[in-house]
């Protein structure tokens, strides 16, 4: 059953990553030339920041859920 | 019985390939109801969306694609012997279904949604890109749809519910005129608290003006990444723990989530104000998009224990 979770969950952090990176040419080009992050632009602070904070927010949340279930 | 006896003769060709896990797996993906009708939706919403950037389908290959998910992850939790096999589509609806994206495609190559028009046509055209789904209505008959949807209601209703507010770029430029008003006059009331010397320009993108930094609110920073982030966590929040949810509360906490992620950003934009009207002026210059990034997880972290035992069926009691 845990492999059946795990498998579900990778499989939709992979949907949800394929989607972004699909849409991040429509929606961050406008603002690629008004925003300068530093040594990247922003589309690509966009995608970085996106899949860094989806892993440690998917990370937590898996932290918690153990906890809350071993709680009861 | 001539269907369980194909299926042993399945099961015992895969016993010789496979070892047990993989095989088990194999037989669960075969037995999931409806599991090509949703298999080859979303292969064609991924093909249309890949050779036809216009009709940009994020919404509906992500919509699409949670169905396929939820639909296999209940498959794995029931035994063998309550699944149902679904009966072969007819190649005649397979024809139609082929015959209907072809036909969708061959419009927007032909131009159907590029070039700048009215608002109300942009609105109907953009609004017609959902018609992407509409050929896999061909791929069963009206009973079967009804079997469908007894099996699978609850999880329509999701992929429903993410088709129409996955990542809602249009409802966010519609609504900006007056939601970046609201967005700008939010963060002016709250940096006007310990910044009084602070100045609102109520222009289409507000700016406020303090003693050492301007900060003009741009379309970018409406918070639509912040809803994006919520909705991709949510999303695999709801595929780990679907049999134990309480659907109804679920959908609550999902648009409550994204009403905090809103409320996230307007307290991101003042304290990137008030932090660059101190010396560290040029470090949120250069990292406020990493920065809006850790506050939009960390309040996802602090949403969650807020409601995910009341989302549990556990709580209804």
């Amino acid at each position: 059953m845990k492999k059946v979770r795990l498998a579900a969950f990778f499989l939709t952090l992979c949907l949800s990553s394929l989607c972004a990176y699909a849409d991040h040419d429509h929606d961050d080009d406008r603002d690629k030339d008004k925003h300068k992050g530093g040594k990247t632009d922003a589309t690509e602070m966009s995608v970085l920041g996106l899949a860094a904070a989806s892993v440690l927010g998917a990370g937590s949340y898996l932290v918690y859920r153990r906890r809350a279930r071993a709680r009861g | 019985m001539a269907g369980s006896s194909a299926l042993e003769q399945n099961e015992k060709a895969l016993h010789r390939l496979f070892p047990a896990g993989l095989r088990q797996a194999i037989v669960k993906v075969n037995q999931t109801p409806y599991l090509p009708v949703l298999a080859l939706t979303l292969g064609a919403v991924c093909l249309d969306s890949w050779l036809l950037p216009d009709l940009n389908t994020v919404a509906p290959a992500f919509s699409c694609g949670l169905l396929l998910i939820l639909a296999l992850r209940s498959s794995f939790n029931k035994s063998l012997s309550t699944l149902i096999t679904t009966p072969p589509i007819a190649p005649w609806r397979l024809c139609c279904f082929l015959g209907l994206h072809l036909a969708l495609m061959s419009a927007a190559f032909a131009g159907l949604w590029k070039g700048t028009h009215s608002t109300g046509v942009a609105m109907a055209l953009a609004a017609s890109k959902y018609l992407i789904l509409l050929p896999t209505a061909v791929l069963l008959s009206r009973d079967a749809w009804r079997h469908f949807d007894g099996i699978y209601r609850a999880h329509w209703i999701a992929a429903a519910i993410a088709l129409v507010s996955f990542f809602p770029l249009r409802i966010f430029s519609m609504a900006w005129p007056w939601y970046g008003q609201l967005l700008g006059r939010s963060v002016f009331a709250l940096a006007h608290l310990f910044v009084p010397a602070t100045q609102y320009v109520a222009t289409l993108t507000p700016t406020l003006v303090g003693p050492n930094l301007e900060v003009t609110i741009v379309f970018g920073c409406g918070g639509l990444q912040g809803i994006k982030l919520f909705q991709i966590l949510f999303t695999l929040m709801l595929v780990m723990d679907w049999d134990e949810l309480n659907r109804r509360r679920a959908m609550a906490a999902y648009f409550g989530g994204l009403g905090a992620m809103l409320i996230a950003n307007v307290i991101r934009i003042t304290l990137l104000f008030l932090v660059g009207n101190t010396s560290l002026q040029n470090s949120v210059l250069e990292y406020h998009l990493t920065g809006g990034w850790i506050l939009f997880t960390l309040a996802f972290i602090a949403y969650l224990p807020a409601t995910y035992r009341w989302m549990l069926k556990k709580a209804k009691a």
